[in-house]
């Protein structure tokens, strides 16, 4: 398979790829190719595929849930490429399938997110957000503050190193490997390896900070 | 921690994890140029770094199983 670096990707070079795509999927191909072409539709395309993705997420991990027993944990990885293979099946391009990936990366950050957070406050007694209980039972009650304080931190580094928090979605959240990551986010698998490096060592200290009481 | 020196910090961090464990200090010392509170975050974050590496591979092999309080 050729990979071509994002960048000499021209709209042009969409006409010489296959089109057969099963009809469920046309839509979040389209985006992905879009988004691909990385022209002025990109941004649009990213949000719209974010949303699509957000939504597929839950309903996947609704759907596992339903199955599930005892002490199953949320495989954030395994959801991830379950979503690929559901909206694009094995038609995409490398390319392409990074680009899914790292999008998918950030939908499953929110997604669990949503349940850490719902998970926390039900057990703080508190007010909850408005999500139904066994939803936020994927999340387990000992995991949810460290994924609540995960997020907090990884916000706050976000804000000055949006990059870094990139590496973070796509390797933590999605499981993409360095040379996936690279690809997701057009960057050489050098820098991922270093802003990986960093971000985690800097996580970790906002984590063992925050959750002094709970030893990790 | 304050994530001012981040900008700075993550480059001498990174440049500090490929030397040899011995010579970090002296890179360190010279690198940071008396600036005392960054030099401290650069080997705050190379302390952490050892750990982080375990807990995160951990998370790595069960995405999501976050230890805490097992």
């Amino acid at each position: 398979m050729v990979i071509l670096p994002l960048r000499t990707l021209s709209p042009g070079a969409d006409a010489l790829r296959p089109v057969s795509t099963p009809p469920e999927s046309s839509e979040v191909t389209r985006l992905l190719d879009v988004l691909q072409r990385g022209d002025a539709g990109g941004e649009g395309a990213r949000e719209a595929l974010y949303r699509r993705l957000y939504d597929e997420l839950h309903a996947l991990a609704r759907h596992h849930r339903a199955r599930w027993h005892g002490n199953d944990t949320l495989n954030t990885t395994a959801l991830v490429h379950e979503a690929y293979l559901k909206l694009v099946g094995g038609e995409g391009s490398y390319a392409s399938r990074a680009h899914f990936l790292a999008v998918a990366s950030k939908a499953m950050r929110y997604v669990l997110y949503t349940y850490a957070e719902r998970q926390a406050a039900q057990k703080r007694g508190g007010g909850a957000p408005d999500l139904p209980l066994d939803e936020a039972a994927l999340v387990p009650p000992h995991r949810a503050e460290a994924l609540v304080a995960l997020e907090e931190a990884l916000a706050r580094l976000e804000a000055v190193d949006a990059r870094a928090a990139r590496v973070v979605e796509c390797r933590f959240f999605g499981g993409l490997d360095v040379d996936e990551t690279a690809e997701a986010l057009g960057i050489s698998p050098r820098t991922v390896a270093r802003d990986w490096a960093a971000a985690r060592a800097w996580l970790y200290g906002e984590l063992k900070r925050d959750l002094l009481d709970t030893p990790l | 921690m304050s994530l001012d020196y981040w900008s700075r910090a993550k480059p001498l961090f990174e440049a500090a994890r490929q030397r040899p464990r011995a010579a970090r200090e002296a890179f360190l010392a010279a690198a940071c140029d008396g600036d005392a509170a960054l030099r401290a975050e650069v080997e705050r974050l190379l302390a952490l770094s050892a750990e982080a590496d375990g807990f995160f591979d951990t998370l790595g092999q069960e995405r999501c199983r976050l230890r805490v309080g097992l």
